[in-house]
């Protein structure tokens, strides 16, 4: 804990995160442990797979918001409306513009075939969803540690 | 060497030994009985036959020596041989010789008619001797008409003895036989005095030949092809044969024996002046049937015989008959007993064949006997037990079915079950993670706006929540037990449990806990990643337990021993163990024996031990006492087959839609009773 905050005094850049999360409860729990964890990323919310994809991609609702950032991280969930995580991380992984996104599956499933299947889908990462407030926010630092202090994200302001 | 037992015999040969002992045996008696009968009758039969011909030959010659005796004594009473004698003894007296011309003149007045009687009553030769003793006239011996005495060549001739006894007797007599070795024949000579006045002037002399008495006794009418006469007299201290034999025709004078002898004592005996009859070897060394006599007027001796062969060839005859019939009787007793056997055995054959054959799993075969004996009756129940069986087969197979069915269903109830539970205890996360985050943000956010009494409220729900935080993760362990089928693989449970040890390390240290391991762990087949959660579960309850009891020297030992067909473990505690009463429910799932407070844990661990167990065929069960600390022991079969528990399905845990299940298990007929474990989700 006090190396996260150590590393966060360093003046960790702050990051576009998209959540896809069709649980309004859920996405709550999540934008207060960043909040907790005294993480000021930008968060940005979609309810379903389709709509993420849209999000990414500036189409849709999304069409005329050009100044929408393409996001540095995507918290992925498994089970969505519409189109499901898989579906999400496919389409992306098949996507050269979007591909080099790191996607990282938090969800309640701890099933193995749903490891493996994301994995070999081209998630960056799988980390089920802690179900007591406290851990999910020890996963939330963990997940910032690990991508914002230790691993070097791309530039995506240079594929623009 | 293998005997030949008369129990092992088929009942085809059984039968036709039966019947050939039952047939056979009084035919061999009365055949041999018959044979034996007849051939008594017969021999006594032939022996009045044989001596009936040997009377008949015996008087065929006496009749013929009485007339050549008759012969003899009429010639000595003939004028003319009177006169012969006379004048023979007178011209014989002049010169003392024969050539003188007064013999010559007698000779030539007598010889024709001398000769003539010689000649026509069959003698040798005819002899004139003078009351003197001189041969005054021979009708062969012209030269040689000497005295009877003295040096003379009829000295010691039967001639000379016959002479002397008739001169004596004044009596016909008759000589022994003589033989003469020059001409290899024997004579008898019959002498007869011839008188004159009252006194014996001399002696007319007969030389007898054997010529006519061979031709007899060489009639063999009525003799079959093998009867004979013997026909001997004694000469000096010898039995001579005068007569040839059937089959021996130079037996005549050459066939002799000592008196007393061994050799022909048949013919000794008739001799000697016996009679009898009686079986015995004669001179070819066959066995003959005999009659002996003896012959008074010349003292000789007869056999009449015939070989046994021919005498008892009727009784041969009789005795192959009988024979015959027996062979023919025995052909015809054996095809009885062959049809008879057949008949019997034939329809125990076709059943033994066809008990064969549904033993052989041919259901369908039938015995096809309507006989209404015993065998019928047989064949009959035969085929009523096998329609028995096949109906029995047929719901066997039908239950077979049946139950093949309802595992199929429980399995696949089974399954859905484990999934509804994974699915389910998975869903249940959801709103598990807001009511408990929910929770904790009015902690936070409202600590201050809520008294001491809505706190306590807040930490209430958040404790709820963990627990059923750790219940859903415990459910979906077990689920996860179930649902992953991990390959059977050849580990080393040292191996093992040292990896085990390495991952409660911290507990084990921090417990200060005395772990022992026994060693030489073997090595065995099993599913390793669920082999090792087993170890783990029970060392960690066991540390659990005996850390809580006894802080002073916490103890936990690690075991194994094999048994027969099994591998087993234990793990030992010096706890507080447990009351026998509970030994049974401590393997259901959420079943605890203490509250939370005094051990943590849902209870889930050993349920899912007992599934692993389970799951390879083996056996869980505890040893313990209260106060003595406890050993959960459990077993693996060393031989892993592919044993697969059906039945125990986890609506004992009352957490799936109970009635549904209920439903489908009632119309199989499987649900007899409630469920074992009635009770619901603990706490």
């Amino acid at each position: 804990m006090t190396e996260v905050e150590n590393k966060k005094e360093k003046g960790d850049k702050l990051l576009d995160i998209l959540i896809v999360e069709d649980s309004d409860a859920d996405v709550k729990i999540a934008l207060r442990a960043f909040e907790r964890a005294k993480l000021k990323h930008r968060m940005h919310v979609a309810s379903d797979g389709q709509e993420a994809l849209d999000f990414i991609r500036h189409e849709g609702k999304y069409k005329d918001k050009k100044k929408m950032p393409v996001p540095d991280l995507i918290l992925l969930d498994i089970k969505l409306p519409k189109v499901d995580g898989f579906g999400v991380l496919k389409e992306l992984k098949a996507d050269l513009q979007y591909c080099h996104i790191p996607i990282v599956m938090l969800t309640s499933s701890r099933d193995e075939e749903d490891i493996l299947k994301s994995y070999k889908s081209g998630a960056s990462s799988f980390i089920p969803k802690p179900v007591k407030y406290e851990d999910f926010v020890k996963v939330v630092e963990i997940i910032n540690t690990y991508w914002n202090t230790i691993s070097k994200l791309p530039n995506t302001n240079l594929w623009k | 060497m293998s005997k030949i037992q008369f129990r092992n015999f088929s009942i085809t040969s059984k039968f036709i030994l039966w019947f050939l002992i039952v047939a056979l045996a009084p035919l061999i008696v009365s055949t041999f009985i018959s044979y034996r009968s007849s051939r008594n009758v017969l021999k006594e039969e032939v022996s009045k036959i044989l001596l009936a011909i040997a009377e008949n030959k015996a008087n065929q010659v006496r009749v013929y020596l009485d007339k050549k005796e008759e012969d003899v004594v009429q010639l000595s009473h003939m004028s003319d041989v009177i006169v012969a004698v006379e004048r023979f003894d007178e011209a014989y007296d002049v010169s003392k010789k024969t050539d003188s011309p007064e013999y010559a003149a007698v000779d030539q007045e007598f010889r024709p008619f001398l000769s003539y009687y010689q000649k026509a009553l069959g003698f040798e030769d005819l002899f004139l001797v003078r009351a003197y003793g001189d041969v005054i006239f021979s009708v062969k011996r012209k030269k040689m008409l000497k005295s009877i005495y003295a040096k003379g060549p009829y000295k010691d001739t039967q001639l000379a003895e016959v002479f002397v006894e008739a001169n004596k007797s004044k009596q016909t007599e008759v000589s022994d036989f003589e033989y003469f070795p020059q001409v290899k024949k024997g004579y008898v000579f019959i002498a007869s005095p011839v008188f004159r006045g009252g006194e014996v002037i001399g002696v007319v002399v007969a030389q007898l030949g054997t010529e006519e008495i061979s031709r007899l006794v060489q009639d063999y009418s009525d003799l079959g092809s093998t009867g004979e006469f013997g026909i001997a007299a004694k000469i000096k201290d010898e039995v001579v044969f005068i007569a040839p034999l059937r089959f021996d025709r130079e037996a005549a004078f050459k066939k002799r024996v000592p008196i007393g002898s061994k050799e022909y004592p048949n013919i000794q005996k008739a001799v000697m002046g016996e009679r009898g009859s009686g079986v015995s070897m004669d001179y070819r060394g066959k066995e003959v049937m005999s009659v002996w006599r003896h012959l008074p007027t010349f003292r000789w001796g007869m056999v009449v015989k015939m070989d046994t062969t021919e005498v008892f060839v009727m009784a041969k005859q009789l005795r192959n008959n009988l024979l015959r019939i027996s062979i023919v009787l025995l052909i015809i007793v054996a095809v009885i007993a062959i049809i008879i056997a057949k008949t019997v055995s034939s329809p125990i054959r076709e059943l033994t064949t066809i008990s064969g054959e549904i033993a052989d799993g041919n259901l369908s075969a039938r015995v096809e006997i309507d006989t209404k004996d015993e065998i019928g009756e047989l064949a009959q129940s035969f085929n009523q037990m096998t329609d028995k069986l096949v109906r029995a087969k047929e719901d066997v197979e039908q239950k077979n079915v049946e139950v093949e069915e309802q595992k199929k269903m429980l399995e696949q109830v089974n399954k859905e079950l484990d999934s509804f539970v994974y699915t389910a205890s998975h869903d249940l996360r959801a709103p598990l993670r807001g009511i408990s985050s929910f929770a904790s943000f009015l902690e936070e956010d409202y600590k201050d706006k809520l008294d001491d009494e809505g706190r306590d409220y807040l930490k209430e729900i958040r404790e709820g929540t963990d627990r059923m935080n750790q219940l859903i993760e415990d459910l979906l362990a077990l689920s996860r037990i179930s649902r992953i089928k991990n390959p059977y693989e050849n580990i080393n449970v040292e191996d093992m449990l040292s990896s085990v040890i390495k991952r409660i390390e911290f507990d084990i240290k921090e417990n200060n806990v005395d772990l022992r391991i026994q060693p030489d762990m073997p090595t065995i087949r099993c599913d390793r990643i669920k082999l090792s959660e087993v170890f783990l579960n029970l060392i960690s309850n066991a540390i659990k337990f005996s850390s809580k009891n006894n802080k002073e020297n916490p103890r936990v030992e690690v075991g194994y021993a094999s048994e027969d067909g099994f591998h087993k473990f234990y793990v030992k505690d010096n706890g507080i163990g447990i009351d026998h009463k509970y030994h049974s429910q401590v393997f259901g799932i959420f079943k605890r024996l203490h509250t939370a407070k005094e051990y943590e844990g849902t209870g889930a661990g050993l349920s899912i031990v007992k599934r692993v167990i389970d799951d390879h065929g083996g056996n869980i069960w505890i040893e313990s006492e209260v106060g003595k600390g406890a050993t959960f022991c459990f077993s693996i079969p060393k031989d892993l087959k592919k044993k697969k528990k059906i039945g125990e399905i986890l609506i004992e845990e009352g957490l799936v839609s109970e009635e549904k299940l209920k439903e489908k298990l009632k119309a199989q007929g499987l649900l007899d009773g409630p469920p074992e474990y009635k009770g619901s989700v603990s706490t």
